[in-house]
């Protein structure tokens, strides 16, 4: 009898955790719509092939880049690991989690994060870190970086953050319990559409232009971590037009680059040279690059990337090529989809709020 | 910590697996260590409240005790008679007297001066404003112990009850820092008495399976009336009263509902919590509830609502106040002066006005819960002038013996209760302008009728003729059919409580059941219960205290 | 016992005190009653009742009454 009971209670213990690992599956947002941004961290683990460029950053990183164009016109392999409002600390623990799986020749980092070391919004971090896999680089990322009233333990069980949405379940909820499409192109995130700059108030004068200490210890650790594993770890600062990039800011970080032998790269300076044309190449007015812009960015750093030692011209290799003209394919697919769109009703339908 | 929170539960657990493996005897240190802990866990300054407590408590009780004894063993070495027996006993115990009575004054200075001085001072500002004098005062900024209410309450009966030799002092002043300090009581009560709770902190405790099945069960209703009920009505009742130049009408009528539901599934809901942890130590603590809402007339209800606390007052200030010198000489003047029937009352109104005003302001440092505890004194006092009336009426009118009357009765003193607490939070004259709003229905103002539509679609979910007229209080369709489902089970889970034990009942069911109910209820609180980053989690209303 | 007797015909004259053994639950004993009626005690008999002896139990009839008072009585 004892044993029945034992048996039983056993049994309804494992139903019981079957039942909240559902349940949890259909409550945490799935970010198929409006924002795809939560699924890139996830992302990257589907990679089969190795990189030899690894971008790290914020939103500077994963939209002003796109990797297909660095495949397609020299041969370069790159992946994106960026997310929205991503922490230094987070880029830092993102590279850690990344070799694991594989040491990339050259990393770029966008240096853009250095001006915020805490987090202003939660969901940006559950954005960032729900997708990570569990390994001591996730738990440090989430305790380095939570904000004051969030807990540890409601990312061990999403369901206690995410538990309340019961009531705004959506069809997608269901279309994609088991599993969500892909979204992003090796990290980058695509836009077709294009909203010329317009004017931005006047970068306001700040007392103090110092980063926090906490931030500079983080870029330090990310420098240390390149240089024990062999990788060349490239600044970089994206066109934007807003928010400002202070001159003062610009000169501390070519400071450090110079210290410790590192190339920097602002590309707002750079952006006659990159031929970014800001009527044409943002789809938000001058905050971030759209596909036009993006590739831009990549026919520039191209020629940059495969001067550094490793990085070479794979397009030679049938099993690499292979998988990237499904890439490539699939790029070409959506942008042109965009493309259309955009032609037509003068916005996307995805990312405009009905 | 707050007892809703992840620490709490990791602090539960940590602690039951310590108790349960230390030997019985031991078992009280650990609880002491946590106690320490719990307490320190806001500060450790804080911890240096319910210590000076248990040190002048123990100190003083024991005391008391050892004067006690001495004087019995003068008493019978001089074998004394009646007489002499009575002035020696009258002289100790005078002496004793003075003991308890610096305790009393010194422990309830602390609470005073930390809970009452802003409170004081911003009426004696007030003061100085009607007398035309210009300035601010400087207002104390301290932050109060948690728990100082239900501490202080608690080893002030004990110091009381050595005094009146019921039972002997502790002489360990560990045992009696437990005692004054035993974490689960201190969020939210209940008041205990040291002889009963001796009984159960300090005896071994072996691991039982039915405990801790007994105890999981009853924490998860408490946060199922926490979290489900109380804090998603709560914040939608505060709206309410908070703008009542705003909501009218039948908006009055649910803030004042949904204020009483909030106060009720809180309150007992924290205390479930409360004996639910102590059960799982193997520790009963007093209950503090019994099923207040279906009590015939407020009189009762206040027997059965918050019982510790009441029981606490009926015992160490009702009676001693009405059976006191004072209110004897009050009844022999209003004997002289107003006749017989005054002299009967006299010490009954002031033990009752002392008791509903320390009442009124144990609930809350202001005017509004003065006001709120003399107007339930005045409701009690009006009831038992008419309870001869009343037992005439019965004698005349059969339909008052009735079982259908019980329920009318219920549902009068719960709005009786309703209404009261108005006092509590809407201001002394606008209460009565309130009630009559909700009379005649008045219509809710113009500018609601605009901010409503625009805030209706802030709230996810709502819609619909429900949504419209409660989407500005923060409720969607879907918080009221969770908070009506949620309200029907407490509701029919206290109906069946009338008869018998549910939790009893439920575990002579096959395990199976057992454990579905379980987890049915754990998944409707997992789910639907107000807390985490989604909502604010607000603090449990009674730990103010 | 006829000490006791008297304060009740004071008290509650209308009540049957003698025989009664519900005069708490039938509503004579208020709680004015009630404490003059302990105060009356108190006096008469030179005891002191502590608070948590005034329950039903107790007052619910003479006799329950009468036993407390000896019960007190004997501890002095």
């Amino acid at each position: 009898m004892k044993k029945k009971t034992a048996v039983l209670l056993l049994a309804l213990a494992l139903a019981s955790g079957a039942v909240i690992a559902g349940l949890t599956r259909l409550l945490v947002p799935k970010y198929m719509g409006l924002v795809v941004e939560g699924n890139f961290t996830a992302e990257y683990y589907q990679e089969t092939t190795d990189h030899d460029v690894l971008i790290l950053g914020n939103c500077e990183a994963y939209e002003n880049v796109s990797p297909i164009v660095l495949w397609r016109e020299f041969g370069i392999t790159s992946y994106i690991r960026g997310n929205a409002q991503q922490l230094i600390a987070q880029s830092y623990y993102l590279l850690e989690d990344t070799l694991k799986y594989e040491t990339p020749k050259t990393v770029v980092f966008s240096v853009s994060s250095m001006q915020q070391f805490e987090q202003d919004n939660e969901s940006y971090n559950r954005m960032t870190l729900d997708g990570m896999r569990w390994s001591p680089s996730k738990i440090n990322a989430i305790r380095a970086t939570m904000m004051e009233d969030e807990h540890f333990i409601e990312y061990v069980f999403p369901i206690l953050r995410f538990h309340e949405r019961w009531r705004e379940l959506e069809p997608d909820d269901l279309t994609y319990l088991f599993g969500r499409g892909k979204v992003s192109h090796n990290g980058y995130y695509l836009r077709a559409d294009v909203r010329p700059a317009g004017e931005f108030p006047e970068a306001r004068r700040r007392s103090d232009y110092s980063f926090d200490p906490r931030a500079w210890d983080y870029l330090e650790r990310i420098r240390r971590l390149c240089e024990e594993n062999g990788i060349t770890l490239i600044l970089m600062k994206a066109p934007a037009l807003y928010p400002a990039w202070y001159d003062e800011w610009d000169s501390q970080i070519a400071a450090y680059a110079e210290e410790n032998g590192l190339r920097y790269i602002n590309c707002i300076r750079e952006s006659d040279a990159i031929g970014i044309d800001f009527s044409q190449d943002t789809y938000d007015q001058g905050i971030h690059m759209n596909v036009y812009g993006a590739e831009k960015m990549a026919r520039y750093l191209g020629p940059i990337l495969l001067e550094t030692e490793g990085v070479t011209d794979h397009r030679g290799d049938p099993a690499l090529t292979q998988v990237w003209e499904e890439k490539c394919a699939y790029y070409d697919e959506k942008k042109a989809e965009q493309e259309a769109e955009f032609a037509e009703l003068g916005y996307l339908k995805q990312f405009t709020v009905q | 910590m707050s007892l809703v929170s992840y620490e709490f539960a990791a602090f539960c657990i940590a602690l039951l697996v310590v108790y349960y493996l230390v030997p019985g005897r031991h078992q009280w240190l650990i609880l002491l260590a946590a106690s320490c802990l719990f307490y320190a866990c806001g500060g450790p300054v804080y911890l240096l409240y319910p210590l000076v407590t248990t040190v002048t408590t123990w100190f003083l009780a024991g005391r008391i005790g050892r004067i006690t004894e001495k004087s019995k063993a003068y008493i019978k070495e001089q074998n004394m008679d009646r007489e002499a027996k009575k002035a020696y006993n009258r002289q100790i115990k005078k002496r004793q007297r003075r003991l308890m009575v610096l305790g009393l004054v010194f422990n309830f200075g602390i609470l005073a001066v930390l809970k009452y001085t802003n409170f004081v001072l911003a009426n004696v500002e007030t003061l100085f404003h009607m007398a035309g004098m210009e300035g601010e005062m400087e207002y104390a900024d301290w932050l109060l112990p948690l728990g100082i209410s239900y501490y202080t309450f608690q080893s002030m009966g004990y110091l009381i009850d050595v005094y009146h030799r019921k039972y002997e002092p502790e002489r360990s002043p560990a045992r009696l820092a437990l005692f004054v300090s035993y974490f689960p009581q201190m969020t939210a009560g209940p008041i205990s008495r040291f002889d009963r709770l001796k009984e159960e902190l300090f005896s071994e405790h072996p691991f039982s399976a039915a405990q801790l099945k007994l105890g999981a069960e009853r924490i998860l209703w408490g946060y199922f009336k926490k979290l489900v009920i109380a804090d998603r009505i709560g914040p939608a009742a505060s709206v309410i009263t908070a703008s009542p130049e705003l909501y009218g009408g039948p908006y009055v009528l649910f803030g004042m509902v949904g204020h009483v539901v909030e106060l009720y599934a809180d309150f007992s809901g924290g205390i479930d919590i409360v004996l639910g942890v102590s059960q799982m130590f193997g520790i009963r603590l007093p209950e503090n509830f019994e099923r207040p809402f279906f009590s015939k007339n407020l009189a009762e209800f206040w027997r059965r609502w918050h019982m510790s606390l009441m029981q606490w007052f009926r015992e160490y200030i009702f009676y001693p106040v009405s059976t006191s010198h004072a209110s004897r000489r009050l009844s022999g003047f209003c004997g002289r002066v107003f006749g017989k029937g005054a002299a009967n009352r006299a010490p009954v109104y002031l033990a009752s006005v002392t008791v509903w005003l320390v009442t009124g302001i144990w609930h809350g440092a202001s005017w509004e819960f003065v006001l709120w505890g003399l107007a339930n004194c005045a409701v009690l006092l009006a009831s038992q002038e008419l309870s001869g009336v009343y037992r005439a009426c019965r004698k005349r009118f059969a339909f008052m013996n009735r079982p259908g009357y019980r329920y009318f009765e219920a549902v009068r003193t719960f709005f009786v209760f309703c209404i009261l607490q108005m006092f509590a939070y809407y201001p002394f004259p606008l209460v009565f302008v309130m009630m009559g709003s909700m009379l005649t229905g008045g219509l809710i103002g113009p500018a609601i009728a605009a901010d409503g539509a625009a805030a209706v679609g802030s709230v996810a979910g709502s819609g619909g003729f429900f949504g419209t007229l409660c989407g500005p209080i923060g409720l969607s369709t879907a918080d009221l059919a969770v908070l009506g489902f949620a309200c029907a089970l407490m509701l029919a889970v206290e109906i069946c409580g009338r008869s018998v034990n549910v939790r009893e009942k439920i575990g002579k069911k096959p395990v199976l059941i057992q454990y579905l109910l379980f987890f049915g209820l754990f998944l409707l609180v997992l789910t639907t219960g107000v807390y985490g980053y989604g909502y604010d989690v607000s603090q449990f209303i009674y730990n103010r205290f | 016992m006829e000490e006791l007797y008297e304060i009740l015909e004071d008290i509650i004259p209308d009540e049957d005190y003698r025989n009664s053994t519900t005069l708490v639950d039938d509503g004579a004993l208020t709680s004015f009653e009630l404490v003059r009626l302990v105060t009356q005690i108190c006096d008469t008999f030179d005891v002191e009742i502590p608070s948590e002896k005034i329950v039903p139990e107790y007052f619910n009839s003479a006799a329950g009454m009468y036993r407390l008072i000896e019960s007190l009585e004997g501890e002095e």
